[in-house]
């Protein structure tokens, strides 16, 4: 019965995909599958086959016209139940390119929005239980993907990308590396090492997004700090390798460039909520404190 | 035979190679270093004396350990009546340390006053450094961690004000250049280490000193701070920040920063080294979270002061678009 249903749903899938894409699918499958003769639509129906939430993929988009077809190729691997694009401030044909895309709702700012609102506004539209956000300057193959949504479905709230193992020793690491470190530090998740909500794919479950409220997505590092004030499961989920992938643009490249800058400051707005959220003790008492702890270095 | 000696030591050979010279194994001169030969240049003969009295010449003198300076035997050893230079030692049972330190100390200037400030020791630091003619102030009790820099700073009477600690023997040599660098116009000398940076997780503490710094606009000061000793401070420097506030380093720093002081990390001490491993309790040391709060504290007073992105902008986010 079941495989019946299956097959089914893949031949839905090849009808509705173009006859183009469909032929370079074949030829990339090779001669091995050539006698099954339903090569195409296998791998996307194990991708995330079991999931029980809807997913929504937000894409925010600045000038990605040569990236964005591929990636939403990739998204639709996924089968979600909406995929909303944020073009924002567009100068190139992102928008033509992105209603080829027959599922993708497109959100079109013609005027820049600045970092991170294309996020919040995306968060705020979308109606799955599953929030999947993505940069659209980056290609990330369906798999990889299926991971942070699985794991939102698993019951974790907020799933991160974990990128601790591809840093470079401290030493040399950027002042966006040591602030995220700083921040999960603080909030006692030093286990998060670097794992950010400023960093994509990160998802989110229905539920943090009402504990958070999705204005603040705008300022990613403030939304962490909120989740895990809140108590909300946040967790790594997988590895995409976003540094060898992400666009070099003239603001992002250098040390104290714009970019770097105005995460230091997301980083300040997060550590005041935390601030806020803390009674900080008197200073009486941490006199005493210090006192005590002298006494207890020098083994008195 | 004269090439019996052909054991030579290794490193004589391995300068031998480096310096890319042919040389020839001669015979020794009668009577001259019976147990080695010398060595002669066919390219360059030069004349030295050195191979004629068959000394092993273009090789340094070798030597066993790095010379100490001994300033104890030359320098005055009591405090200068006119200080220029007061130096402020905190010590907490350091009677093994204390009297070296108290002697490099006093090599920093010729007019200067050592102030030890001995609290809640059991052993004879207190009388070491009376003896060694320093300015002693004694409490019986454990004042808390960096009040004795409060205490000193209030004693003190230089324009120029270093701290070092008890335990650590810092050579007179890797201190000057803080007194030298805050006679030459800076308001905080600061030690130019930032602790074991290798790794690619740094320790909390190592990581909140760099956090502090960014979020004060300093990127540039990496993890300097007024956490790790030696530094200096101008009178001037003093005065602003007030003595208390010496007690909390995170604090009276993110406080010369934001008052505009001149802040410059002058010289490197990597005291991380020379620090003792202290006991634990039960994995966490209490200490850390001291420094830890400190420097969150020093974040607060910043975001108080600079508005609540720390002075950064928003790159032009137009945030009234979500509603």
């Amino acid at each position: 019965m079941k495989a019946t249903s299956t097959k089914a749903v893949i031949r839905l899938n090849q009808k509705r995909r173009s006859p183009a894409s469909t032929s370079i699918r074949r030829n990339a499958a090779g001669t091995a599958r050539s006698t099954s003769r339903k090569p195409a639509g296998r791998q996307p129906q194990r991708l995330l086959r079991g999931l029980r939430g809807s997913l929504s993929v937000i894409i925010s988009a600045r000038n990605e016209a040569r990236t964005l077809p591929p990636l939403l190729k990739q998204v639709m691997r996924l089968h979600p139940l909406e995929i909303i694009v944020v073009l924002n401030g567009c100068t190139d044909n992102s928008f033509q390119r992105t209603r080829l895309c027959p599922q993708a709702m497109i959100v079109h700012c013609p005027e820049t929005a600045g970092h991170d609102v294309g996020r919040a506004l995306g968060a705020k539209l979308s109606r799955g239980d599953i929030l999947l956000f993505l940069d659209g300057d980056m290609v990330i193959p369906a798999p990889l993907l299926a991971g942070f949504a699985s794991a939102v479905d698993g019951g974790v709230d907020v799933a991160l990308n974990d990128l601790d193992h591809l840093l470079p020793p401290f030493g040399l690491s950027d002042d966006v590396t040591r602030c995220k470190l700083y921040l999960n530090a603080v909030l006692g998740r030093s286990d998060l090492g670097v794992s950010s909500m400023t960093a994509v794919p990160h998802a989110l479950s229905r539920r943090a997004l009402e504990v958070i409220g999705y204005r603040e997505l705008m300022v990613p590092p403030k939304a962490q700090a909120i989740s895990l004030m809140k108590q909300l499961r946040v967790e790594k989920a997988g590895t995409v390798n976003v540094f060898k992938q992400n666009r070099l643009r003239q603001g992002n490249t250098g040390a104290g460039n714009r970019v770097e800058q105005l995460i230091a400051g997301d980083h300040a707005e997060a550590l005041l909520e935390v601030l806020a959220q803390r009674r900080m003790h008197s200073g009486e008492s941490l006199q005493e404190q210090r006192r005590q702890l002298a006494a207890w270095r020098n083994g008195i | 035979m004269a090439f019996v000696q052909f054991s030579v030591r290794r490193e004589t050979c391995a300068v031998a190679r480096d310096s890319g010279l042919h040389r020839l194994w001669c015979n020794p001169q009668p009577g001259s270093m019976p147990s080695e030969g010398r060595w002669m240049s066919l390219k360059q003969h030069r004349r030295t004396s050195a191979r004629r009295s068959g000394r092993r010449a273009s090789q340094a003198a070798r030597r066993n350990s790095r010379p100490r300076p001994r300033p104890a035997a030359v320098l005055p050893a009591v405090n200068h009546p006119e200080p220029y230079v007061s130096v402020i030692i905190p010590a907490m049972n350091e009677a093994r340390t204390i009297a070296a330190v108290i002697a490099e100390a006093r090599g920093v200037h010729p007019r200067c006053e050592v102030i030890v400030i001995v609290n809640g020791s059991a052993d004879n630091t207190a009388e070491i450094a009376y003896s060694m003619g320093a300015k002693v102030i004694s409490f019986t009790q454990p004042l808390g961690h960096d009040v004795g820099r409060t205490v000193g700073a209030e004693a003190a009477r230089g324009e120029i004000l270093l701290f070092t600690d008890g335990d650590l023997v810092i050579p007179a040599a890797d201190l000057r250049p803080f007194v030298e660098a805050v006679s030459g116009g800076e308001d905080v000398a600061l030690n130019n280490y930032s602790g074991p940076v290798r790794r690619r997780l740094p320790h909390p503490v190592v990581l909140s000193k760099y956090a502090l710094n960014i979020m004060l606009g300093r990127p540039d000061l990496q993890g300097y701070s007024l956490t790790a000793v030696p530094h200096a401070l101008s009178r001037a420097a003093l005065t602003a920040l007030g003595s208390a506030s010496l007690s909390r380093p995170p604090l009276a720093y993110a406080r010369a920063i934001l008052d505009g002081l001149k802040v410059k990390a002058v010289h490197k001490v990597p005291v991380g080294r020379m620090n003792a491993v202290r006991r634990k309790a039960e994995g966490k040391d209490p200490l850390q979270e001291i420094i830890l709060r400190d420097h969150l504290e020093a974040v607060a007073l910043l975001l108080e002061r600079r508005g609540k992105r720390a002075g950064y902008g928003d790159a032009g986010r137009r945030r009234e678009m979500v509603r």
